[in-house]
C-alpha cells in the first residue's frame, strides 16, 4: 500500500517536472530564423565565395602572379594575364573560378601576397544553369566592391581597409 | 430551442407533411454539431502542430497564410485531391466502413453534451452511460481496420491498441461513476446544475480528473500511450493500408475524440458551460480548450510507454485508484 502510494507520488512529480520544461520552452522564443525573410549574422572570418578587392580607384589590386592558383587545392582558379609595354604590373584578363569546384578554404587568400583576394560573405550561389556557377573576373570584382558585412580573412577586411 | 419549434410549425404551416417537418430540426442541430466538429478539427490540427513546434523552440507553421492558420485547410484540398487506393487483398466492405464507425460515434456523443443552459441536442438523463457506451466504438473500428487491412503488421497494431483501449475504459467509467454519485444524477446537463450550486468537481475528485485524465489519454491513443501510432509508424499499424481521405476521416476521428473527451471532462470537473461574466457558450470553449491544452502539453512533454508498462499501469495502478475513489465518494455521499 505504502509502495503503491510512493509510486504514485514520485509518478506525478516527475510527469510535472517534465511538464515545467516544456511549458518554460514554450514561453522562450523560439530559435528559429526565418530564412527567406530573415538570416543569420555572419560571423566574422566567415569564408564564402572568394572575391577579387580593388583599391580607392577601382582598379584590381591583382598581379596576375597566379600563386592563389598554385596554392588551390582543386585547381579551380584558371588565370590568363599580359604584358603591356612599358607597364611592370601584368594586365589580368581572365579570373575564372569554378563555385563548383571551390571548396571555401580559404588557401588562395592565405598565399596572395597583394591583399587582392578576399572570402566575402556571399553563400547563395545557387543556380539553375551550371554556366553561371563559372564565376569570372568582372563578376568577382562587383562582389568585391559590394560587400558590405565585414569579414575578416587572415588579416584582411573586405569592405574597407586592408589591415596588412 | 425556441428556432426550432419556429423551424418545425413554419415547415407545417407551409404544407409539408409532418413526418418530413418532424426530421427537419433533428437534422439542422446534427448539420449544425457535424459543422462543429469539423471546424475545431482544423482549428485544432493547426493549434497541435503550433503548440508542439512551440514547445521545442521553434515555430510551427508560418508561411500558409498569417502564422500558418490556413495549413489545415492546405491539408485538407491535398487529402481530397489525393487517389483512393484500396488494397487488392482487404476485405473490401469493411475496410471502408471502418472510418465511418470509428467517426460516427465520435459525433454522437455530442449530442447530450451541454454548451450552455439550453444548447443541447437532447438531455438524455442517462447521458453518462450512453457516452460510456459510444467511446467503446472505436475499439469495434481499430479492430475492423486492422483486421480488413490484410497485412500482419496491422493486425498487431490493431490488437495491441484494442488491449489498451479495453484496459483503460473501466478506470474510466468508474471515475466517471463517482461523479455521477456526486451530482446524484447521470444526465450531464444536471451535473453541470449541481456544479453551479456547489463547487466545481475537481476540487473534490482530485484523484478522479487525474485517472480521468490518464485513461483519456489511453482511450485517445495518445502520447505517452500512442503505441499503435508510432512504434509500428515505421513497419505499420492499424491506419497503414488507408490513404487519402479515408485516412483524413481516421486522423480527423481523432482530434473529434479529443474534443469529446474534452467536452466530458470540462462537464463533469470543471463546471461545463457555468461562470460569472461570459456567456455560457465561451466559458464551455475556454474550458474545453484548456483540458485540450493539457493534454498536449503531456504528449510533447512525456515519453511513450511499453505496451506491458501500460497494461500494468491500467489495471494495477489506475483500476484500484479509481475504486478507490469511488468509495470514498460513496462514503462522503453517504454522510452527506
Amino acid at each position: 500500500m505504502r509502495t503503491f502510494l510512493a509510486e504514485v507520488y514520485k509518478a506525478l512529480k516527475s510527469a510535472i517536472l517534465g511538464l515545467k520544461v516544456t511549458g518554460k520552452n514554450m514561453v522562450t522564443p523560439a530559435i528559429t530564423v526565418q530564412y527567406p525573410d530573415e538570416r543569420l549574422d555572419l560571423p566574422v572570418g566567415y569564408r564564402g565565395i572568394p572575391v577579387l578587392l580593388s583599391d580607392a580607384e577601382g582598379n584590381l589590386k591583382c598581379v596576375s602572379c597566379e600563386l592563389c592558383a598554385r596554392a588551390c587545392p582543386v585547381e579551380c582558379i584558371e588565370i590568363q594575364s599580359h604584358r603591356e609595354e612599358g607597364k611592370k604590373i601584368k594586365v589580368l584578363d581572365v579570373y575564372n573560378l569554378d563555385a563548383t569546384w571551390c571548396m571555401y578554404c580559404g588557401l588562395c587568400v592565405e598565399a596572395c601576397p597583394f591583399d587582392a583576394l578576399a572570402m566575402s560573405d556571399q553563400y547563395e550561389l545557387a543556380d539553375y544553369d551550371l554556366k553561371n556557377l563559372v564565376f569570372d573576373r568582372d563578376r568577382l570584382a562587383e562582389i568585391g566592391r559590394r560587400q558590405v558585412t565585414e569579414t575578416i580573412n587572415f588579416g584582411i577586411k573586405t569592405g574597407g581597409e586592408p589591415t596588412r | 430551442m425556441d428556432m426550432f419549434t419556429a423551424m418545425h410549425s413554419g415547415l407545417v404551416q407551409m404544407g409539408v407533411p409532418l413526418w418530413l417537418a418532424n426530421l427537419v430540426p433533428p437534422l439542422v442541430k446534427a448539420l449544425i454539431l457535424l459543422l462543429f466538429i469539423l471546424l475545431n478539427c482544423m482549428f485544432l490540427i493547426w493549434m497541435e502542430r503550433k503548440v508542439a513546434g512551440h514547445m521545442q523552440r521553434r515555430m510551427g507553421p508560418m508561411r500558409t497564410g498569417p502564422h500558418g492558420i490556413i495549413q489545415s485547410l492546405a491539408d485538407v484540398i491535398k487529402l481530397i485531391s489525393k487517389e483512393d487506393i484500396i488494397p487488392n487483398g482487404v476485405d473490401r466492405w469493411v475496410f471502408v466502413l471502418a472510418p465511418i464507425v470509428a467517426f460516427a460515434p465520435a459525433f454522437a456523443v455530442f449530442m447530450v453534451i451541454p454548451f450552455g443552459p439550453t444548447l443541447i441536442a437532447q438531455d438524455l438523463n442517462i447521458a453518462l452511460i450512453f457516452i460510456a457506451a459510444l467511446t467503446s466504438f472505436v475499439v469495434i473500428s481499430f479492430l475492423m481496420a486492422g483486421w480488413s487491412s490484410n497485412n500482419k503488421w496491422s493486425l498487431l497494431g490493431a490488437m495491441r491498441s484494442t488491449a489498451q483501449l479495453i484496459s483503460y475504459e473501466v478506470p474510466l467509467v468508474i471515475s466517471v461513476v463517482a461523479v455521477a454519485l456526486l451530482a446524484g444524477s447521470l444526465s450531464l446537463q444536471e451535473i453541470v446544475e449541481a456544479q453551479r450550486e456547489s463547487f466545481w468537481y475537481i476540487l473534490v475528485q482530485p484523484v478522479g480528473f487525474l485517472v480521468f485524465l490518464t485513461a483519456s489519454l489511453a482511450e485517445l491513443n495518445r502520447s505517452p500511450f500512442d503505441l499503435s501510432e508510432a512504434e509500428q509508424e515505421l513497419v505499420a499499424g492499424y491506419n497503414t493500408e488507408y490513404s487519402g481521405m479515408r485516412w483524413a476521416l481516421l486522423y480527423l476521428t481523432e482530434y473529434a475524440n479529443l474534443i469529446t473527451f474534452a467536452a466530458i471532462a470540462s462537464t463533469l470537473f470543471f463546471g461545463g458551460w457555468s461562470g460569472p461574466v461570459l456567456p455560457p457558450f465561451v466559458w464551455f470553449m475556454i474550458k474545453v480548450y484548456f483540458f485540450i491544452f493539457l493534454v498536449m502539453w503531456i504528449r510533447w512533454t512525456l515519453p511513450r510507454v511499453r505496451v506491458d508498462q501500460l497494461m500494468e499501469l491500467g489495471w494495477k495502478g489506475l483500476l484500484p485508484l479509481s475504486l478507490v475513489n469511488l468509495a470514498f465518494t460513496g462514503v462522503y455521499v453517504l454522510i452527506r
